[in-house]
């Protein structure tokens, strides 16, 4: 069981503030259990990320491998640490972005979600 | 006697030599007699690359007699008779030493001897290829206003320390003011955002004291920073700033502030950038001394 609150920040934006919501209890120990998997698999080269626009999903309060870290989903990676020191995991099928994005629709009004991410 | 020395370089010491004194007095008679050609250096236009050429009058009274400045610059992009100064500048580049060549190629003092006249020639010739390419493209920002305005130097360690990164966005960064608000056009002037568009963005930002470009600002507001903002429509604002080394920087939000756009290209003009998904470039404006945001 997580000891602490799990947040997701939606990284994309310059000027407004991103969109941040908790996860649940619930949610928050299936993404430690998915984050757990992931970072067993064999490490990647981290993507180049753009400066201006979707960045990715910052996580907050999630622990790896014993050690509370800051996590970024973006697309099909899973990255973990800061930039001079990031380790890069594979999420092959996309999904982990693609549910905290859905987790999100629930807490953030719809305009704050980027049209990148806006239902047809 | 005077002092050539052509303001090129950005990391390195700039070529420069001395003109005997009988040389200098006709050039600076023809220099005084053409002041449109001369400006002050402070006054030349920052940029990487070519500026300009920069005169020191080392015997006082021959600035006094021409009318001149002791320290001046000419042949610099935008001169108003930039086809004069380039005429003085070549008569002066023909007095040019090999010492003062030799800084275009990679040598050392040792090799100096032994450069032969191909090599200078060719020096001559990358030295005239420069400043044809700096005639050629306009200086930074110079489209964009014809008010006056100051560049700040690029600094990007003062925005990314780590105590302050995530508390400061593109609008700190274009106004210049590390407020840890994270602050937004219009906020503290009571009167915020309400469409995520051109018209309503620039609005918010006139409501703080941000101008429009061609609204000059008085001297008193120095430095009167140049700045230009572009939306992602609907979604949001992004603000670029020009600086003293004649490129663009910006902060996308929490990141780092950086010169490159989303390609990875230094930023020579925000219209023509990558930008992402930010795809409306609305107007440039000037950002007074005096602002105050939150």
């Amino acid at each position: 069981m997580l000891a602490t609150i799990v947040t997701v920040i939606l990284d994309a934006f310059s000027g407004v503030t991103n969109p941040t919501w908790a996860l649940s209890e619930k949610d928050a120990n299936v993404l430690q259990d998915s984050v757990s998997r992931i970072v067993q698999t064999q490490s990647v080269e981290p993507p180049r990320l753009p400066g201006l626009g979707y960045r990715g999903l910052v996580i907050q309060g999630l622990d790896v491998q014993g050690k509370a870290a800051e996590i970024r989903v973006f697309r099909n990676w899973v990255i973990v640490g800061d930039t001079t020191d990031a380790r890069a995991f594979q999420d092959k099928d996309n999904s982990l972005e693609m549910w905290l994005v859905e987790l999100g629709r629930a807490q953030v009004p719809a305009n704050r979600i980027p049209d990148i991410f806006q239902k047809k | 006697m005077l002092r050539v020395t052509v303001d090129l370089y950005s990391g390195k010491a700039n070529p420069n030599w001395t003109v005997a004194a009988d040389v200098a007095r006709g050039l600076l008679r023809e220099a005084g007699l053409n002041r449109s050609a001369v400006a002050l250096p402070n006054d030349v236009p920052g940029r990487l690359g070519y500026r300009s050429l920069l005169l020191d009058v080392l015997d006082p009274r021959l600035s006094r007699d021409n009318g001149l400045p002791t320290r001046f610059a000419l042949a610099y992009p935008g001169a108003p008779n930039f086809s004069k100064g380039m005429e003085i500048a070549e008569k002066l580049l023909a007095t040019a030493t090999t010492t003062a060549l030799a800084t275009f190629l990679p040598l050392t003092p040792l090799l100096l001897p032994i450069l032969c006249r191909r090599q200078i020639e060719d020096a001559l010739r990358s030295l005239a290829r420069r400043i044809a390419r700096a005639i050629a493209s306009p200086a930074p920002g110079s489209s964009a206003t014809s008010c006056p305005f100051e560049r700040l130097p690029f600094n990007p360690s003062f925005w990314n320390d780590p105590a302050h990164i995530k508390d400061n966005n593109c609008y700190a960064y274009a106004t210049n003011k590390r407020t840890d608000t994270f602050p937004q056009p219009g906020r503290q002037a009571g009167a915020p955002i309400t469409t995520l568009d051109c018209a309503d963005t620039g609005r918010a930002a006139r409501a703080d004291g941000v101008h429009n470009g061609g609204d000059c600002l008085p001297d008193s507001e120095k430095p009167r920073l140049l700045v230009a903002l572009v939306i992602w429509p609907g979604n949001d604002y992004h603000w670029y700033r020009l600086h003293s080394e004649g490129f663009w920087g910006h902060k996308p939000g929490e990141t780092p502030a950086v010169n490159v756009d989303n390609s990875g290209a230094v930023i020579s003009n925000p219209e023509t950038c990558d930008r992402g998904p930010y795809t409306d470039f609305c107007r440039y404006m000037l950002v007074p001394n005096s602002i105050v945001v939150r």
